[in-house]
């Protein structure tokens, strides 16, 4: 069990998270958030790179600061921003990194082949990497993280990319590896988590905003969200009256989906909301700040 | 054991090795080579270094009295052997140049006379000549080496000194300034060269894993953060194997100019330009020399490590490192290297300024350790 | 243009550079104090200019040495009081006193002495002009410095050509009495040594150093920071490399402005030059080694001035184009940094590889490395190497043409480079 305890973090007067609480035990946790609302500080600390302020992260009891090599040991971290070696080939990146992970050699080597044929570069396994393609690099990543066997494995926008194909194989990947593991997943792409998350984190004004199950978090928005056809002219005024979701062309008219506290009109169908609208609907004040 | 492996392959790859081969080249052809060839160019020290080189197999270390009547006779022979040249050319008889004694009184003003000087002295280049005014010189320094010791203490403390290097007869060393000041020079040149080649190396060490976001997958594996030990100790292995290559190289190119059989002659010689504080022979000097580079290189390596750990880009680094680099090599070439133990210093200022050296630079990369241990991973 | 300003402004916020730049001045200050110890014996011959103007002549002289006999008087009437004694010249009088003036004389008196000093050590030189400049034989010197460097065959032909066109401008000079005017005595006081030689020859350094920082920085500045996927793809897209180019020159000339400004300005108020401006290069005063500065053109002390430092603008310009050219070919922007300094000791080294019979010896000479060794004998006499009337100008000619084509080509290939 991870167990985050009452953490704050702020960098000088600039406060990033306030008093965060959550437990993670075995399973897939998808972070959901906008960049800047904490997240990748969140992670970092979970990861030790950062210290919180105020509170502890417990892992089986003991804070994970004071365990040193021991909590990293158990520990797989894929970065958003992924530093490589470009002069290395994979085989030998991974090698640099098990050695840094405490890998005995004749392991390493059994676990490296292993992972390689895993994620779909057994062939390129040495070849430099400066010649590999983004997608090829985001996997020599995920290997990486995979190399110690983790307990706790953090992965930060793993599918970024990925072509649809490889965000299958890699979903899959993951449903089979989170029976005995803490997975934590931090992404915008809703589908990479929907089908197989089993608890969704989201962070708003520093605050967890929910910790709960898709089908919890999006009963939330039970019976406010709708779709209907509307001309194009009205578009407009449509949306100057209602949350707009999603819009897309059929036909002629424009489809809407869209949030509403009340069916107001008989040609708006009710339909089930989806974790999408409701990650939609709670940022939208920042949404709208952007826009 | 791996990662240290690791880092030191990192820190030895080959675009590094390259360049650092070809910028050692530049700085033997720019430094070090002139002193190598000119010592067996350069008059009169050649002359001087081959003198003594006589001297040497004829009086051992230490040139008594007996000795030094000797070396009196071969003066005298000297002079019979440039007597005999001079009175062989015809050129000078009718000058009316009739011995050597004439030769020296020769009216140098006068252009003939002027050309007939040149051409035995530098057109032909007859050793004698040279050698010459040397043993007149040192004939003199012998008979009045206490009062010419004695002369350069400019305290009380430096003429203890050199009372203790007369009652011990050290001054009659059969050592001499040629020798020395090539040595000494050649040192200068070494030691900038290999301080140079140790910044090259060393400096990119924190920095190309810091900027590259290496060290998120560095400090999140098991070993975490006690990479930058790994590191730091890679980074002196590196250094360690580094000047010992280029002192081997060194070496063996200094050994072709044969000056070996002064090895075990003491430096506090009246015919060399150091009085020390001890009694050391020339291999003495030279090994402390060789250990003086050695720690030097090992506070440049601390130094850089540091700079390299808190640096954000490459040229913000080599910004700072020029003026860092530029003062260390410096000062160390004008008083840390040149003419160590020296009287012209305090005591113990050579120990000291070491010590401090390495203590401060010590000092300064523990606390970036220690700060690194619980610093937020920011950037 | 707002990219420029942009681009700009991320050379001038760089902490580094401006560090730099201030510890450069800061040490420029402290080599030029240093050096400051005798700027109120300057003040001597300032005054004396005033008085009788730097040209010597025959009338000149006569009202100097006039001038100088009144004073000597003056000194002897304060002697006989204070020792009784008489002295026919001050080398009489420091004969008698090597120290301990300060128990005997007050300050104005002092001043007095140190002025009948300098007047006799000028008045000495005076004499000497004329036999110096009648002995010069200019082959003489040729000769010396072919021997110097052993030079033989062409080689050494080539060098006694130039002398022979030398001597022609030697004459010219002679003739135009430019050796006979008054100026700081280069043998005691060694000013342009200390200016042109050490000076410059620092702030030249220091100027590359820092041209070669910010051409680096600004110019892999993307692909350091990641950048380079976004900002080669907008709209200026890899014409942006022109920006940097542009404006790593601009700041450049910043810099060198800068430095140049601080550290002549510094220098110029320490020692007094007025009245001395339009004094000719090729004073016999300005000597301070054992041959004199001889330009190969009538130049006068300011306009000297002003064309080194124009060349030293010239040079930078050259240095920039250089190190971009390598910043761009090594992406790696420290190793570009030691390749520059590799091919810099390279071309130091190159005068010394080809052999001593032939003309290809004089191309190391033609390079901005093998100038910046020497600003203290451009557009001057120089030795062997350094003894061309078009030297400058050629070097920067040859130099310039060749950069701006591996510049274009270099720009030419990054804008259809993979990226």
């Amino acid at each position: 069990m991870l167990i985050v305890t009452n953490v704050s973090k702020s960098y000088g007067k600039l406060s990033v998270l306030e008093n965060i609480d959550i437990e993670f035990s075995n399973g897939v946790y998808g972070l959901l958030a906008p960049n800047g609302a904490g997240k990748t500080t969140l992670i970092k600390m979970l990861t030790t790179l950062l210290f919180p302020n105020e509170g502890e992260i417990l892992y089986n009891g003991t804070n994970i600061f004071h365990m040193g090599d021991g909590y990293r040991d158990i520990l797989g971290y894929l970065p958003q921003e992924f530093g490589y070696y470009k002069n290395y080939s994979a085989r030998q990146f991974l090698n640099y990194l098990a050695a840094l992970k405490g890998l005995e050699r004749n392991l390493a080597k059994v676990r490296i082949n292993e992972l390689l044929e895993l994620v779909g570069l057994a062939n390129v396994a040495d070849k430099k990497m400066k010649k590999y393609s983004g997608g090829m690099v985001q996997r020599v990543g995920i290997a990486q993280a995979m190399l110690n066997d983790p307990k706790i494995l953090i992965l930060d926008e793993p599918t970024a990319g990925l072509d649809p194909k490889e965000r299958v194989r890699f979903r899959n990947l993951l449903a089979e590896l989170s029976r005995d593991k803490i997975v934590i997943l931090s992404t915008h792409i809703v589908s990479d988590i929907e089908s197989i998350a089993n608890e969704i984190i989201m962070i708003k004004d520093k605050k967890v905003l929910y910790k709960d199950s898709i089908n919890s978090i999006c009963k939330t928005l039970e019976g406010m969200v709708y779709e209907t056809s509307i001309d194009y002219a009205q578009a407009n005024r449509f949306r100057n009256h209602y949350f707009s979701l999603s819009e897309k062309q059929e036909g002629d008219k424009m489809k809407i989906r869209f949030i509403s506290e009340n069916k107001l009109d008989d040609s708006w169908e009710s339909v089930s909301p989806n974790i999408e609208d409701v990650f939609l609907y709670v940022y939208k004040d920042e949404v709208i700040k952007e826009g | 054991m791996r990662i240290l492996a690791h880092e030191l392959k990192k820190i030895f790859n080959i675009k590094t090795i390259i360049l650092l081969i070809l910028i050692n080249i530049i700085m033997y052809f720019l430094f070090t080579e002139y002193d190598i060839n000119s010592f067996t160019i350069n008059r009169p020290s050649y002359d001087i270094y081959k003198m003594f080189v006589e001297m040497e197999e004829a009086y051992g270390e230490f040139m008594d009295e007996e000795e030094f009547q000797d070396f009196k006779i071969k003066y005298e022979e000297a002079i019979k052997e440039a007597d005999a040249y001079i009175q062989s050319r015809e050129d000078f008889k009718r000058a009316g140049v009739n011995n050597y004694e004439d030769f020296i009184n020769m009216d140098r003003e006068n252009e003939d006379l002027n050309q007939l000087y040149y051409d035995v002295v530098f057109d032909k280049g007859i050793d004698v000549f040279w050698q010459l005014p040397w043993r007149k010189e040192y004939i003199k320094y012998y008979e009045n080496r206490e009062e010419l010791m004695l002369a350069q203490a400019a305290n009380e403390k430096q003429e203890l000194r050199v009372k203790e290097i007369l009652d011990k007869g050290l001054e009659t060393s059969v050592f001499n300034y040629a020798v020395f000041f090539n040595y000494n020079s050649l040192m200068k040149s070494v030691s900038t060269s290999i301080l140079v080649s140790v910044m090259f190396i060393i400096t990119p060490i924190y920095l190309r894993d810091n900027k590259d976001k290496i060290n998120y997958l560095q400090y999140t594996s098991k070993i975490g953060r006690r990479i930058f030990k790994k590191k730091l100790l890679a980074g002196l292995l590196a250094t360690f194997i580094l000047v010992t290559i280029q002192f081997i190289c060194f070496f063996s190119i200094y050994s072709t100019n044969n000056t070996s059989m002064f090895f075990n002659k003491n430096i506090n010689s009246i015919y060399n330009t150091i009085i020390s504080w001890y009694d050391l022979t020339f291999i003495h000097y030279i090994t402390i020399s060789v250990i003086g580079t050695y720690i030097l290189a090992l506070a440049i390596t601390l130094i850089s490590m540091l700079v390299s750990s808190l640096g954000q880009s490459y040229i913000a680094v080599i910004g700072i490192q020029l003026p860092i680099g530029f003062f260390i090599i410096i000062t160390a070439s004008r008083y840390l290297i040149n003419y160590m133990t020296s009287i012209s210093y305090p005591k113990y200022f050579l120990e000291l300024a070491y010590v401090v050296l390495i203590l401060i630079s010590l000092i300064l990369m523990i606390t970036r350790w220690k700060k690194e241990k619980q610093a937020d991973i920011l950037y | 243009m707002d990219i420029r300003i942009k681009e700009f402004k991320k050379i001038v916020t760089s902490p580094i550079i401006i560090g730099l730049l201030v510890l450069f001045i800061v040490y420029n200050s402290i080599f030029i104090f240093q050096n400051s110890y005798f700027r109120e014996e300057l003040r001597v011959l300032t005054r004396l200019v005033d008085r009788f103007g730097y040209e010597i002549d025959d009338e000149m002289l006569e009202k100097y040495r006039l001038y100088y006999e009144e004073q000597l008087v003056s000194l002897n009437k304060i002697t006989k009081e204070k020792t009784s004694k008489n002295y026919n010249s001050m080398a009489e009088f420091f004969a008698d006193y090597k120290y301990g003036l300060e128990d005997i004389y007050d300050r104005e008196e002092l001043g007095l002495i140190m002025e009948l000093g300098i007047m006799e050590a000028y008045y000495n030189t005076i004499e000497e002009i004329d036999e110096v400049y009648s002995s010069l034989d200019i082959m003489e010197r040729a000769e010396s410095e072919i021997n110097k460097f052993q030079l033989i065959d062409k080689a050494a032909e080539t060098v006694r050509n130039q002398y022979k066109a030398f001597s022609e401008r030697f004459q010219q000079l002679v003739n135009n009495k430019e050796h006979k005017n008054l100026f700081f005595l280069g043998k005691v006081y060694r000013l342009h040594s200390i200016l042109f030689k050490s000076l410059f020859k620092i702030i030249i350094f220091e100027i590359i150093i820092l041209v070669v920082l910010i051409t680096a920085y600004i110019v892999n500045y993307e692909f350091d920071n990641k950048t380079e996927a976004i900002t080669y793809t907008t709209k200026r897209g890899r014409d942006l490399i022109l920006d940097k180019l542009y404006v790593s020159i601009f700041s450049s000339l910043v810099v060198t402005t800068i430095i140049l400004l601080a550290t002549l300005a510094l220098y110029f108020i320490i020692f007094d030059y007025s009245g001395l401006w339009k004094v000719p290069i090729s004073s016999y005063f300005n000597t301070d080694h054992n041959f004199p500065y001889l330009s190969w053109w009538k130049m006068s002390f300011v306009q000297f001035l002003f064309f080194t430092i124009g060349l030293v603008y010239s040079i930078t310009l050259l240095f920039n184009g250089i190190i971009f050219i390598i910043a761009r070919a090594i992406k790696n922007t420290y190793f570009a940094f030691f390749v520059f300094a590799i091919i810099f000791g390279l071309f130091l080294i190159l005068p010394r590889l080809a052999p001593n019979s032939s003309n290809t010896i004089f191309i190391g000479a033609f390079t901005p490395y093998f100038l910046i060794l020497n600003p203290h004998v451009w557009f001057m006499e120089g030795g062997a190497f350094a003894t061309f009337k078009y030297h400058e100008i050629v070097t920067l000619v040859i130099w310039a043409l060749m950069i701006w084509v591996l510049s274009i080509l270099s720009i030419k290939r990054f804008k259809r480079q993979d990226i």
